[in-house]
């Protein structure tokens, strides 16, 4: 037996049903473009926790995010045996012309940060040229801007950025000296950094940041790093909280709440509704199919060449739509970029894990939808089936 | 002796009830041989035909053709049988709509290890032999009722099968067309040497068979 | 018309199965609708009803949040004995001046996450009196005992009377529960604000909260606020206090109803477009029937009613079926990130009527859509096959 399942009848039903094969694979092709979204959002949720450094570690007040520390502790950081280079971010906040343009903007140290995170790094998260860290480096009034807040608001190298401090009163001008962007999944690529030490001389020599990071040698063990540290401070009145790059990001990511969870039960809800779609025309097709699988069974087509066609069936009208579904929110996203979202999820990058999950799932939703159909089919008599004939 | 029936009984469950089809029915059909089935509606006639085809199986007795047992096979053994030893008309055609006359025709061979080429010879050769070599690309919505029939006859005879089963192939065409179609029967039936088992309830068609066989009941009540 | 209806609906019985999985994907997308929109509602309502509307709310410019906000002491004594605002039977001032910052504790069932705490002067229990104390008592000034906001108890680390939290080593006591009636303040934790200032190193307070003595003017400028906005020593920007928690659930509340509605339209396109396969099916298989309806002498606009009846029916049943499938999660308790605050905001999912309403009119919608081409093709279909074999 050469070839048992008659293939060119799969691609003549999908031909002569042209208009259902349409509209259900259109239809699967929907849902499987909000599977995309919704697990790229819960992929982007926790890129923080994912992609975080190992050998990071970062320095908090042991009392709140929100209670500053010296600047002057990174000396002591710095000190601790392993410890790399230690730079430091501080939360702004502030506004830009109005309140509602919200981004993250953090006053930063320029030349650790690139050591850390930029050129002189070995991981390279923050991608920004060498004449544009050095232009950054040297100009205390500059900043740097993601690729995405660029695009969101038209920021280019050399345009005045002005901002009006709240948590640090004042009013604030920066030059853009540079447009990153990343090399990581965990670097958000809607942030704006500007020096940390402009904005100590605008308020008065304060002297405080809100948080350290700490770059380790990978040969030491950062648990013993992490305790050493925080025994540092541990009988002062600047008491820390040390942790890696992952529990602090996760932190922030617990914040969200039943957020992922409830995303997962919506894409579970939309992967239902696609099945149904998908059951609903196997199950319509295979209505219209009986006699005509009576008469294959009766020219000595065996049950498991029925079966196959009307699986593959299943396979073929859910993968066209899903893989139409994933590319259409791969091109919509990586490719035009959709600022209106990027506002809430401003590096929103589908992955190729995610793509292929999406692709991945039409086809299991395609075998299951496909499989209750051909079963029928497949056991069905021929006698039965060609009855319906006269 | 191509096909040897012997006591074979077989019924249905419709509803509650159980309804005997066919209650003990012996028949031989020889090689070469042109047998009609008649009889009325409900006598067991195309359940007989089926059975010989092996579409279905009794529910005791013995069938045997080429002195080969088919009782007790299982269905793919049954199915991959049928594909090499018998050709199917029916008497709505059941051609596949989805695809041209060509296509339909070639549907068994693709069970066979024929080459594409071969393939296409098998198949131009039945519709010459059935007189559509004309219209090969044309869907079974675009041509007549006896056009249809004989583009079934095609892809009854392409595999070559041993023997022919007819389930009143003239049923649903008019005079002129059921005369050709019973010419094209006894054409392959003088020429080729096919056995045809028919079944029939008019007797201007079943005359042109070698034997008349009647049921009634379930039971074969004239043989000759 | 009413016989051919019955006709109509007849047929989605007969084709039950494709019909209740029509019903069944119109119906998922009409539960993702009901939950996201819940879920905005509830977090809507847990803002929107705070506070009162005669209480203004004062920060510094600049700042549109409390916890941006910075109000020194000089500036708090002015606006402590500010025209204008009322005083208690004891002659004292009904205003407070207040501190917020996001904490982070430890949650009960194990990580971490911010809370709102907010050192506040005994006179902020009767100027927010919209949080009423319900257990335990005040904390005493200048120790460092808390009140905490009853969505709290047992979602934080040794939140119960008797207990203590704890941030990074410094312990609060808890000594008494306030119910906001849903609102913002069940999720806060209120300590004594000089305690907090001098824990966490500030020099300067956070916001003042005032009760004014008469009410607003119904409509047109509101001469008290815009005196405190003009008054150039004080550098303020103020709020009525319902109306900077009415704020404060703009973008997520939007972000929420946003994501509801793009999710839901989705997943609805794709619900019609099986619906409409399945009508389709319907006709084909009906298409003798339907020419027997037209030969008998109905005119094609009764088909055409006919099917979208039957697309409405469908939307309609999908539309009660979301409803019901979301209706278990109306007032579970949640939480989320509060954007404006950075915080957590525990809220209930609150399913409106007005949500059960528009979820419903939404699939009837979706319904009359999937409906519209099988019923043209419907009345296309000629009476002559009726006569055909």
């Amino acid at each position: 037996m050469k070839q048992p399942v008659p293939w060119r009848l799969l691609f003549a039903h999908l031909r002569r049903s042209w208009f259902r094969t349409t509209l259900t694979a259109a239809g699967v092709a929907l849902a499987i473009f909000l599977l995309v979204l919704l697990q790229t959002v819960i992929t982007e949720l926790q890129s923080g926790v994912k992609y975080a450094g190992r050998s990071r570690l970062i320095t908090t007040s042991a009392v709140s995010l929100f209670v500053n520390l010296p600047e002057k502790l990174h000396q002591g950081i710095e000190g601790v045996p392993g410890v790399v280079a230690v730079t430091h971010w501080t939360w702004f906040g502030g506004v830009y012309i109005d309140d509602k343009n919200m981004f993250a903007r953090f006053a930063v140290d320029p030349p650790t940060m690139r050591r850390v995170y930029g050129d002189l790094s070995a991981k390279k998260e923050i991608v920004l040229s060498t004449p544009e860290w050095e232009a950054f480096e040297s100009d205390r009034r500059g900043c740097i801007v993601g690729a995405a807040l660029a695009r969101q608001f038209g920021f280019k190298v050399g345009d005045r950025i002005p901002l009006k401090g709240n948590i640090w009163p004042g009013d604030y001008e920066f030059t853009v000296c540079g447009v990153y962007s990343r090399g990581s999944p965990q670097i958000d690529e809607s942030t704006m950094f500007f020096h940390w030490k402009y904005l100590d001389e605008t308020v008065g020599r304060r002297s405080v940041v809100s948080i350290f990071v700490a770059e380790l040698d990978p040969e030491f063990d950062a648990g013993r790093i992490t305790n050493e540290i925080d025994a540092l401070f541990e009988s002062s009145e600047n008491r820390t909280r040390t942790q890696t790059e992952a529990a602090f990001n996760q932190s922030f990511v617990s914040m969200w709440g039943n957020v992922p969870a409830l995303l997962g039960m919506i894409g579970g809800a939309v992967l239902f509704a696609a099945f149904m779609i998908a059951l609903n025309t196997m199950l319509l097709n295979a209505r219209d199919r009986r006699s005509e699988t009576g008469v294959l069974k009766a020219l000595g087509y065996p049950d498991r060449a029925i079966f196959l066609l009307n699986v593959s069936e299943g396979i073929v009208v859910c993968t066209i739509g899903g893989a139409a579904g994933a590319f259409a929110g791969w091109f919509i996203f990586n490719h035009i970029g959709v600022d209106a979202l990027g506002r809430f999820f401003p590096s929103f990058i589908i992955t190729d894990e995610t793509f292929a999950f999406a692709v991945g799932t039409s086809v299991i939703v395609g075998l299951v939808a496909g499989i209750v159909p051909a079963v029928i089919l497949a056991r069905i008599r021929v006698i039965d089936a060609l009855s319906r004939f006269g | 002796m191509l096909i040897q029936v012997r006591g074979v009984v077989k019924s249905y469950v419709k509803g509650s009830e159980t309804v005997l089809v066919l209650d003990g029915v012996d028949l031989d059909v020889d090689a070469g041989e042109w047998v009609s089935l008649m009889g009325p509606s409900g006598s067991g006639k195309t359940t007989l035909l089926n059975l010989i085809g092996g579409l279905d199986v009794p529910d005791s007795g013995s069938i045997c053709v080429n002195d080969d047992e088919m009782v007790g096979r299982t269905n793919a053994e049954l199915a991959a049988w049928r594909s090499r030893n018998v050709g199917y008309i029916f008497q709505l055609y059941n051609l596949l709509p989805v695809l041209d006359a060509f296509q339909n025709v070639e549907m068994p061979l693709l069970l066979t290890n024929l080459s594409r080429k071969e393939r296409r010879e098998h198949v131009m050769t039945a519709l010459d032999l059935v007189g559509l070599s004309d219209r090969i690309d044309h869907y079974p919505a675009q041509l007549s009722g006896g056009q249809n029939q004989r583009v079934a006859i095609a892809r009854a005879i392409v595999a070559d099968p041993a023997f022919l089963l007819a389930d009143e192939p003239t049923g649903d065409l008019d005079r002129k067309s059921a005369e050709d179609v019973l010419n094209l029967l006894q054409d392959l039936h003088t020429r080729f040497k096919k056995a045809i088992v028919m079944v029939t309830h008019d007797p201007h068609c079943a005359e042109r068979a070698d034997r008349l066989v009647h049921l009634e009941k379930g039971v074969i009540v004239a043989d000759t | 018309m009413i016989g051919i209806l019955r006709y109509h609906l007849m047929s989605l019985w007969v084709r039950r199965v494709g019909t209740s999985l029509s019903v069944f994907s119109i119906g998922m997308a009409v539960g993702i609708l009901v939950l996201v929109l819940s879920l905005a509602r509830g977090f809507e309502l847990s803002l929107v009803d705070t506070g009162r509307e005669d209480n203004i709310l004062v920060l510094r410019q600049g700042a549109s949040s409390e916890g941006e906000s910075g109000v020194t002491r000089p500036k708090w004594r002015a606006l402590q004995t500010y025209p204008g605002v009322a005083v208690d039977a004891s002659g004292d001032p009904l205003a407070s001046a207040e501190i917020y910052a996001a904490m982070n504790l430890n949650k009960a069932d194990g990580g971490t996450a911010n809370f709102p705490l907010r050192g506040v002067m005994p006179a902020t229990f009767r100027v927010r009196d919209t949080a009423k104390l319900v257990a335990g008592r005040e904390f005493t000034p200048g120790t460092n005992e808390v009140v905490v906001g009853k969505a709290l108890l047992g979602r934080l680390a040794g939140c119960s009377l008797g207990g203590a939290l704890d941030t990074g080593g410094v312990m609060w006591p808890v000594v008494g529960v306030i119910d906001g009636g849903g609102a913002a303040f069940d999720s806060e934790i209120w300590c004594d604000v000089e305690v907090f200032m001098q824990v966490f190193k500030r020099q300067v307070y956070g916001n003042v909260i005032l009760r004014r003595a008469t009410p607003a003017p119904a409509e047109g400028p509101d001469p008290l606020r815009e005196m405190l906005e003009n008054d150039l020593r004080l550098d303020a920007k103020t709020f009525t206090e319902r109306g900077y928690f009415r704020e404060q659930s703009g973008p997520l509340g939007t972000a929420l109803k946003f994501v509801a509605v793009f999710i839901a339209g989705i997943m609805a396109i794709g619900a019609a477009f099986g619906t409409a396969v399945t009508l389709l099916a319907s006709l084909a298989e009906r298409r003798r029937e339907i020419g027997t309806l037209l030969a008998l002498g109905f005119r094609p606009h009764h088909v055409v009613l006919g099917f979208l009846c039957e697309a409405t029916a469908l939307g309609l049943a999908g539309g009660i079926l979301g409803v019901l499938l979301a209706l278990p999660v109306n007032g579970v308790a949640t939480g989320t990130m509060n954007w404006k605050t950075f915080t957590e905001q525990a809220f209930a999912f609150r399913i409106t009527p007005d949500v059960v309403v528009l979820a419903v009119t939404f699939s009837t919608f979706v319904g009359i859509v999937s409906g519209l081409l099988p019923a043209i093709r419907a009345s296309r279909v000629p009476p002559s096959v009726a006569l055909r074999g």
